[in-house]
């Protein structure tokens, strides 16, 4: 085992607000539906493999599609 | 000591990205991936970086048994059913399972993996690392030199790999692996 659990989970939290903070939220709402739903599961989850297959693109796609719109990579 | 890891997707899109990214092979002997993992990448660096490695043998391709996917099915049930942890998914469950199965480090940005050895016992004993933890083994293994013995020189490896990457870590976090590393290089 790595670490500890609470700086873990400490972490898991900090992420989300990072997700959040930075990203661009003009820009995510002119995305397509599929791709929106995509972003916004990405920010509360930082699950970025199933933000891929919500969007139904590959995993490096949605990662350039995230940073395109603010969101910084912060799993 | 040898060391063998198996990597998911996630970890290897950002890695790809990162200007040291080819002292992973100087850490690991070899990187497992599975072929899901080459399913799930599309853009051409991704592509270009694994298949070259693919062809050095560097990296391994592995085809998940029916025993491996049946595990990992059995793994992600386990997950939802532990409150305190993150549902596992399919890909990460596979890793975790050839980790144990091939004593490798799982390599993951996922928090579910990073969590299952501390909720799920029968995956206690497995090693995962996310890119904060492989960062720090290149500096405590001598793979990334620090100029000097510094929490700066230490946090200065950490931004560029957040600088090339546009991976961001927590601070708590990045501030806890820091800690330790400050902890023992100034012990040598």
């Amino acid at each position: 085992m790595e670490g500890d659990i609470d700086t873990l989970i400490t972490g898991m939290h900090e992420a989300r607000e990072l997700r959040r903070s930075y990203a661009n939220w003009g820009e995510i709402e002119k995305l397509p539906p599929r791709l929106k739903a995509a972003v916004k599961y990405y920010i509360e989850t930082g699950d970025l493999y199933v933000a891929s297959k919500i969007a139904d693109v590959k995993v490096d796609e949605m990662r350039e599609v995230l940073l395109r719109v603010g969101v910084p990579i912060a799993p | 000591m040898r060391l063998e890891g198996i990597a998911d997707t996630c970890f290897l899109v950002d890695w790809v990205h990162y200007r040291n990214r080819d002292k992973l092979f100087e850490l690991f002997d070899r990187i497992f991936i599975t072929e899901g993992v080459l399913k799930e990448i599309g853009h051409e660096p991704t592509i270009s970086w694994v298949s070259s490695k693919l062809a050095e043998g560097k990296i391994a391709l592995l085809t998940e048994s029916p025993s491996v996917s049946s595990e990992a099915y059995t793994l992600m049930s386990l997950s939802r059913g532990e409150p305190r942890m993150r549902d596992l998914d399919y890909p990460e469950a596979v890793c975790l399972v050839l980790g144990k199965m091939l004593r490798a480090i799982v390599l993951t940005e996922n928090r579910a993996a990073v969590m299952a050895p501390f909720f799920l016992e029968p995956y206690s004993g497995v090693i995962v690392w996310r890119s904060l933890e492989v960062l720090r083994e290149f500096i405590l293994r001598g793979y990334i030199v620090l100029e000097h013995k510094t929490e700066e020189s230490i946090r200065r490896v950490f931004e560029e790999y957040m600088s090339d990457t546009r991976h961001l870590f927590s601070t708590t976090e990045l501030n806890s692996v820091v800690r330790a590393i400050l902890k023992c290089v100034r012990r040598r």
